[in-house]
């Protein structure tokens, strides 16, 4: 087959850059890929990044009106068009061994070179991993006919970004991605923070575990309680110290299995004689006393905690703390709950839906588990008899990861996320950060998220932020994010070989997300048949 | 002791421009005023008809870079853009190698050769109605000081029979070379240097006590040929539009032409100031004259030039807001009427610009990307320029 001629190199090229002159009638497209001759048979593949088109005769600063451009076309008949375009090269293409290989061109391309259409077939190989088990996202936005497979062993071991504004499509590209990673075996985790998935149902033959919000006290550390608590040793270092008193204490007389003696002597409503929380609230209670009387000890059967002289405040200041969680987050503090790490599966999607809870707690429970995850992964691979059999690896997907992973810092699942980025790799554990405002991102996260699917990004900001944070995003790429459309996406990183202009498949199952269809909701309303979309709650059932 | 200061000298460039602000501003007096506003005609005429033969608009352009210490490369250009039936584009370059003294002028000599041969060629292969010119046409032919270059002040004491045999000694040049035939600038060619010389050395030797200056004599003697060249495709170019009916008009954007008010500012410039909206200037003529040795020349190469040439100057404004140009219409006394032409450019103008000269102008465009492609080509290495001295 006779390759399509788009045009002639023109200007002094580099290996990493032509620029080409179209042939007559030739329009080059964004984002397609081009062969640029070598000679000898050698040909270099590049992507188109930049396409400029004109006339010469519409050309110039000095035609203000329509009326002017009209006249000048009535005076020269069809404008004559032009059109240039840039090249990122790509790689010298090398095929055999089973598949394609792109090595840098040493040498730039000679100018007058030939730029042709890169083959269908060639195309065709190069978005499929070698091993041929890809991840299949979609089609080449300018190729219909080739389909784009991303290697799943780079997607779990390189992390991924899923980054674009509101409407421009990441739910639905993660649930294509989780569909055809449950289809391959893969396992995978969904932190749902805006209850987007609980709906979800495949199409391929993966299974969804959706799970409530809960959260084992008895494994909190003392670093995710105080996060739970909302302070710090830096920020309330007394009442840290009074927390790591009562927390070790309560560890300690649990462990004893006297606990609940303790619990049932403070006389707390509610309590939990086995949760470690309950324990420390029922403990502080005691130092309280302790610390009224001008006691230098609060005493508990077996265990001991020191008072010190002006204890009281910092002491009722931590109480009222613990109060607050107890009341507002009670219902997730459990003490029988399986581990994260117990629940996934190979095919399996693990659904977390914390669309009830709070920013601080979704946080102590997304880095709690990410965390668990991470030292569970470690000792298994590590063969430690923490490990036992932990289906892995594992892909953990997390949502609005911007309001969890900010780039202020200060965040549990921020030091999670972080760790998870530069250790994930060694003891199968992936983690996909999805957001719409990559600018609030922790960048050094962002960073090590090195495959992206940006889709549309409008935000100037945003943009230069991510392309700062994406070593393979050229600025030309960048400047395109604003006009994508929706679905439309630049796949960039190590799972697929080359950067590609995707359009990702439509999920065809069944998920929550879409921005809810108002006039069809109202309609559905007034004839009394609400029920999708928005639940009626609250002032909804009284205003009527 | 060395004085204070040595001469009385204005040393801020502000207290320089003071010094004439006076004049500058009281140089338009109120009945010169009025005199532009009682000679414009307000709108353009919306009915023109000059025939079927189209617009034929042709503008050059040069462009040159110093090689070594004592030369100059420079790239010609002439291009014409034709509305008719068809929307045609044509262009064509030319390349050569000028010393350094009076480069500028010389270059300036060669373009207007090149374009005026090439509205020639154009002219006679697609016989328009109108011509249009980038400039004025009374400045090519009659105002350009002949042999000024070549006997600067002195030319009139040039002795007659140095001029005729000069022109003589032009004309079995360009006899030989079919110069007139020829889309190229004889005198351009690098070629044509030795024919050049001989004639340079000719002229040399009759102007001998004549005031031909030192050393640089022989550039001065080459430049008057070139300008013969130049005068013979200006006339030929003329010829062949009053032979075939086809109205030649210049089109000058900027000018310094004080024929409609005399005052001590250019017309254009009044007419842009003092007056608004579309419209034009009552029209002007005045007979175009050739000098002697251009006439001589012409009949040399068999034109026969009409006796009553005069040139109809009007200035106008083909849009609202937009500046005024000049337009000169040559006619030999039984040319078309003002406003046919204006209205057939009204038709044709873009931003109050005759979009085929436009055309012609973007095609013509010598840049520095074409030269340093002819510094390429002919294999030459960016030079020394002599101003490394001075941090250039």
């Amino acid at each position: 087959m006779i390759a399509e001629r788009l045009g002639t190199v023109v200007e002094v090229t580099t290996p990493y850059r032509v620029e080409f002159v179209a042939a007559e009638g030739v329009f080059p497209m964004i984002g397609d890929y081009v062969s640029v001759a070598l000679g000898e048979g050698r040909w270099v593949l590049g992507m188109i990044t930049h396409v400029e088109r004109g006339s010469r005769e519409l050309t110039g600063r000095d035609i203000v009106s329509a009326d002017d451009a009209d006249k000048i076309i009535r005076l020269v008949g069809e404008p004559r068009e032009w059109s240039r375009a840039t090249v990122k090269l790509l790689g010298v293409v090398e095929e055999g061994g089973g598949g394609i290989r792109l090595s840098l061109p040493r040498v730039p391309p000679p100018s007058g070179a030939g730029v042709f259409r890169a083959p269908r077939e060639a195309l065709r190989s190069l978005f499929v991993p070698d091993h041929g088990r890809g991840v299949e996202i979609g089609r080449l936005l300018t190729r219909d006919d080739v389909r784009v497979s991303l290697d799943p062993n780079e997607l779990v071991s390189r992390h991924l970004a899923i980054l674009a504004v509101t409407g421009a499509g990441k739910s639905n590209t993660v649930a294509v991605l989780v569909d055809r990673l449950l289809d391959l075996g893969g396992v995978v985790a969904i932190f749902d923070l805006h209850s987007e998935y609980g709906d979800l149902e495949l199409t391929g033959s993966g299974e969804v575990l959706r799970v409530d919000p809960v959260i084992n006290v008895n494994l909190l550390s003392l670093g995710e309680i105080a996060q739970l608590l909302g302070i710090s040793y830096d920020t309330a270092p007394r009442q840290y110290i009074y927390l790591s008193r009562v927390w070790k204490g309560a560890r300690k007389l649990r462990g004893e299995g006297r606990l609940a003696e303790v619990v049932a002597d403070s006389g707390i409503d509610g309590a939990n004689p086995d949760s470690v929380l309950d324990g420390m609230l029922s403990m502080l209670y005691g130092v309280a006393e302790a610390a009224a009387e001008g006691r230098r000890l609060a005493s508990f059967p077996g265990v001991d905690v020191a008072v010190d002289r002006d204890a009281k405040s910092s002491v009722y200041g931590l109480i009222a703390r613990m109060e607050r969680i107890r009341d507002a987050y009670g219902r997730i503090l459990v003490t029988q709950v399986a581990d994260l790490a117990d629940l996934i599966d190979y095919g399996r999607a693990v659904v977390v839906d914390l669309g009830s809870l709070g920013l601080d707690a979704a946080d102590v429970l997304v880095g709690h588990s990410m965390m668990r995850l991470l030292s569970r992964a470690r000792a298994a691979v590590a063969g430690g008899r923490d490990g036992g059999e932990l289906p892995l690896p594992a892909m953990l997907f997390l949502e609005e990861a911007h309001l969890l992973v900010p780039r202020a810092g200060g965040t549990y699942t921020g030091f999670a996320a972080s760790r998870i980025a530069r250790e994930g790799r060694k003891f199968g554990v992936g983690l996909c950060l999805v957001s719409q405002r990559p600018k609030r991102l922790d960048q050094d996260v962002l960073s090590q998220m090195v495959n992206k699917v940006i889709l549309r990004i409008v935000e100037p900001d945003d943009q230069s932020y991510v392309r700062r944070a994406t070593e393979f995003l050229s600025e030309d790429l960048v400047s395109y994010l604003p006009s994508l459309n929706v679905g439309e996406a630049v796949v960039v990183g190590p799972m697929v070989r080359v950067p590609a202009m995707v359009r990702v498949d439509e999920f065809r199952g069944k998920r929550g997300g879409a921005t809810p269809r108002a006039v069809d909701m109202w309609e559905r309303g007034r004839s009394g048949g609400a029920g999708e979309g928005w639940p009626r709650r609250g002032y909804g059932s009284v205003v009527r | 002791m060395l004085p204070e200061r040595v001469l009385p000298a204005v040393e801020d460039v502000r207290e320089a421009a003071l010094k004439i602000r006076p004049y500058i501003r009281n140089l338009v007096p109120a009945e010169i005023g009025g005199g532009i506003a009682s000679a414009w005609r307000s709108g353009i005429p919306s009915r023109g008809d000059l025939g079927g033969g189209g617009i034929l608009a042709v503008d050059g352009s040069s462009n040159s870079v110093q090689v070594g210490l004592g030369q100059k490369i420079f790239v010609l250009s002439g291009a014409g853009a034709f509305s008719g039936e068809k929307f045609v584009e044509h262009r064509t370059y030319q390349v050569g190698v000028v010393d350094l003294f009076k480069a500028e002028d010389r270059i300036r000599i060669y373009r207007e050769t090149l374009e005026a041969k090439t509205t020639y060629f154009l002219i006679r292969s697609l016989r328009p109605d109108v011509v249009l010119l980038d400039g004025s046409i009374d400045v090519l032919l009659s105002h350009e000081p002949l042999f000024y270059a070549a006997v600067p002040v002195r030319r009139e004491e040039l002795p007659e029979r140095a001029r005729e045999r000069i022109v003589k000694n032009f004309l079995d040049l360009c006899s030989k070379k079919r110069c007139l035939e020829s889309l190229e600038v004889i005198t351009a060619d690098p070629g044509a240097e030795e024919e050049k010389l001989a004639i340079a050395g000719d002229l040399i030797e009759l102007a001998e006590g004549g005031g031909l200056l030192g050393d640089r004599r022989t550039s001065l003697a080459i430049s008057m040929v070139e300008r013969l060249e130049q005068g013979a495709s200006v006339l030929k170019m003329i010829g062949e539009a009053l032979e075939t009916g086809s109205t030649m008009v210049g089109v000058s954007k900027t000018s310094s032409s004080r024929i409609l008010a005399g005052a001590g500012i250019p017309d254009l410039t009044l007419v842009h100031w003092l007056t608004r909206g579309e419209g034009y200037t009552e029209p002007r003529s005045f007979p175009l004259s050739v000098h002697p040795s251009m006439e001589e020349v012409a009949r040399g190469v068999g034109l026969r030039l009409p006796a009553n040439l005069e040139l109809t100057v009007t200035y106008v404004r083909f849009s609202r807001g937009i500046t005024p140009v000049k337009l000169e219409v040559l006619s030999d006394g039984g040319g078309p009427d003002l406003e046919d032409v204006l209205a057939v450019l009204d038709g044709v103008s873009v931003s109050g610009y005759p979009y085929p000269l436009r055309r012609a102008h973007e095609l013509a465009k010598v840049t520095r990307d074409h030269v340093r492609a002819v510094i390429s080509v002919l294999d030459l290495l960016p030079d020394s320029t002599g101003r490394e001295a001075l941090g250039e």
